[in-house]
């Protein structure tokens, strides 16, 4: 028999073993007129008063287990529920002739679709919390509880097409092994509390309720976003043995949280976090990065109709400033191209938008984007906060004079003496930018190595295309050699030069990459534990010699062949 | 009745948690109160009205208070908007 695999959206990562439970559809049937009698609001404010005081009971036992940030979550639905408009519009609605489960829908609807309008990302997912509330009456109104209920047993991995944060907390936690949803994406709350929670979840996994049953054997990976449902014969073997070992690494990793990252021979490499916005400072404050290293911004714009004003920008950058604590921030400008919709921007389809309208040669072409950004990063760093700028998708040095000529004038408009701390960098992606680092280094704070493209760039390779998937390779002698010789051009000039793209987070690559001369790596913040871990097996004089005899071959191969020796010789410590 | 113009300067904005704390400070007073944001009006007391006006840290709003502890009011819902948390 074929195996079984649905992909969807790696929400928590982790890997679990376990019997399907499924929770039912939790669309009803809303009857949209019945025999108005005076009855319906009776049964409305009687559904409502059992919703709210099912809350109310879960947030109070959950002092057990539930993080304040939990409470306050059941909190704002039960005052949801118990909120004065709401009831003000169920009861017109009821008094010109609606069923009570009738005005509770175009109610709730109402106010879940004003949300869904928003431009702010988080408000918008807060219709699906309104929704979730919307059910609950409706549930109960039928007769159901208001909450769906599931027979979880120890390691059982739910499966619904879609889940509430509510619906969630009022699960017994302990015997959850792993969510999987047909809905849902990485900033959903399910997503949040599994990654909270240490749950492996996978989400929008299209086909997911007609792919399994009640009972049936899956395996979630929540790190790739697959769910194996009956794996058999070797395929059960390989995925049984990772489970194991994921559970033994993590704990492996948990113990290195609060240690530094430190050579064997005393070397301090900086570990940084990559952030797409906001949300996600919490997770790189937990997983003890030094600062930010990539603030990816493309988030302000993408999907938007009209670009964000400065004071918008300047109140999202502060927000993240705030949140590291004085640590430093990296941010890149806008990196976006005809790839990626923006609206806003009216970007024409190109035929190679990876080599076409993108990065700094749209801040470029339209310079008051690009101004307007850096106000409001000077604004936000008014204080003194460290920040660093960097631009991306640099090819010739006349754009980094013309951004940073930009990055000066920005500065004088802002007031004299503003940003005069924030250092102003490049991103290293283009093979060109790389072989001119020499030049660029002069005239620069910083350097930032953006190893994916990089690696497509010089190796005239899209990862994504299947068929030629296989020369996308970040161990490549040519790739190796460019960033050898962008570390060399900016230690030679005095200035920090870092690696930001996957290649950073990839424990295969540390020693390489120290070997190199790169002292600051940023990656995602799962990463880091596992990064560390390897720099703390190492020592700066053995990474020194690998990266050498890495430089003089001339196939990726050999240099895969040579790191696994070498992991193989120092993979005792810690 | 008394109205007065305030820039959210509170956590990220309206957000979930901040706009419940809101909500509730609201509802400790007799008077009615509303907040507008680009010609959307929605009463304090209400937490899905207020998350359906999409205020950001930044976003200006208006404060209307209407009642008998009016005053009192409105110095406590400003002082929320205008202060910055932690």
């Amino acid at each position: 028999m074929e195996d079984v695999v649905l992909r969807g959206i790696a929400a928590s990562p982790g890997l679990v073993i376990g019997r399907v439970v499924v929770i039912g559809s939790p669309f009803l049937q809303v009857p949209s007129r019945s025999d108005s009698d005076d009855s319906n609001i009776d049964r409305w404010l009687a559904a409502r008063k059992q919703v709210s005081e099912e809350l109310a009971r879960m947030a109070q036992d959950g002092g057990r287990d539930s993080s304040s940030q939990e409470t306050a979550l059941l909190e704002a639905h039960g005052m949801m529920v118990m909120d004065p408009g709401l009831e003000e519009s169920v009861r017109k609605m009821v008094a010109d002739g609606s069923s009570a489960e009738g005005a509770t829908h175009d109610a709730i609807e109402g106010y879940a679709v004003s949300m869904d309008g928003l431009e702010d990302e988080y408000l918008r997912q807060r219709s699906s919390d309104v929704r979730e509330m919307g059910t609950a009456l409706l549930r109960v109104l039928a007769g159901q509880t208001p909450f769906p209920m599931a027979n979880l047993v120890s390691g059982s991995v739910l499966c619904a097409a879609e889940l509430g944060a509510a619906s969630l907390l009022m699960l017994n936690r302990t015997a959850l092994g792993g969510i999987a949803l047909e809905t849902g994406g990485p900033t959903s709350h399910v997503a949040i509390l599994a990654r909270s929670w240490g749950i492996p979840a996978v989400l929008g996994l299209a086909g997911l309720l007609s792919a399994v049953s009640e009972g049936d054997l899956v395996a979630l990976d929540g790190g790739r976003g697959e769910l194996w449902v009956n794996p058999a014969g070797n395929e059960r073997k390989r995925l049984e043995s990772d489970a194991k070992s994921y559970a033994r690494e993590k704990r492996a990793l948990a113990a290195l949280r609060d240690r530094q990252a430190l050579t064997i021979d005393g070397l301090d490499i900086e570990l940084l976090a990559n952030i797409a916005g906001p949300q996600d400072l919490e997770p790189a404050v937990d997983a003890g990065a030094d600062g930010v290293g990539l603030f990816r911004t493309e988030f302000l714009v993408t999907g938007r109709r009209s670009l964000p004003s400065e004071q918008e920008q300047r109140d999202s950058y502060r927000q993240v400033l705030e949140g590291m604590k004085g640590r430093p921030v990296t941010v890149r400008t806008f990196d976006i191209g005809g790839d990626k919709p923006v609206p806003a921007l009216d970007l024409e389809p190109e035929a190679n938008p990876f080599l076409g309208y993108r990065g700094i040669r749209i801040g470029l072409d339209r310079p008051e984007i690009l101004a307007t950004q850096f106000r409001a990063l000077i604004a936000a760093a008014a204080d003194g906060l460290p920040l660093r700028i960097m631009v991306p998708m640099v090819s010739t040095m006349e754009e980094v004079r013309q951004a940073r000529e930009i990055l000066v004038q920005a500065r004088s408009t802002v007031g004299p003496g503003s940003g005069d701390r924030i250092s102003f960098g490049v991103m290293v992606e283009t093979p060109a930018a790389a072989l001119l680092a020499r030049h660029i280094a002069r005239e620069v704070d910083f350097f930032s190595i953006g190893t994916n493209d990089l690696v497509q760039y010089t190796m005239a390779a899209d990862r994504t295309n299947d068929r030629v998937a296989q020369l996308y390779q970040p161990f490549h002698p040519a790739v190796l050699q460019l960033i050898g010789s962008v570390s060399d051009a900016a230690t030679g000039a005095g200035i920090s030069c870092g690696i930001c793209g996957e290649m950073a987070g990839d424990p295969r690559a540390t020693a390489l990459l120290l070997g190199l001369g790169i002292r600051e790596l940023s990656m995602s913040p799962g990463s880091i534990p596992a990064v560390k871990r390897q720099i703390m097996r190492t020592s700066l004089a053995l990474a020194q010699q690998l990266a050498h005899q890495a430089l003089e071959k001339a196939t990726a191969s050999e240099v895969n062949g040579l790191v696994d020796r070498f992991l193989a010789r120092h993979s005792d410590r810690p | 009745m008394p109205q007065v113009k305030v820039t959210i300067q509170r956590g990220a904005g309206l957000h979930a948690r901040p706009a419940a704390e809101f909500v509730k400070l609201a509802n400790r007073f007799a008077a009615a109160s509303s907040v507008r944001l680009n010609g959307r009006q929605a009463n304090a007391k209400s937490i899905l009205g207020i998350l359906s006006l999409g205020a950001n840290r930044g976003s200006e709003v208006e404060l209307e208070v209407d009642g008998v502890d009016a005053e009192r009011a409105m110095t406590a819902l400003r002082d929320f908007l205008a202060t910055a948390s932690e």
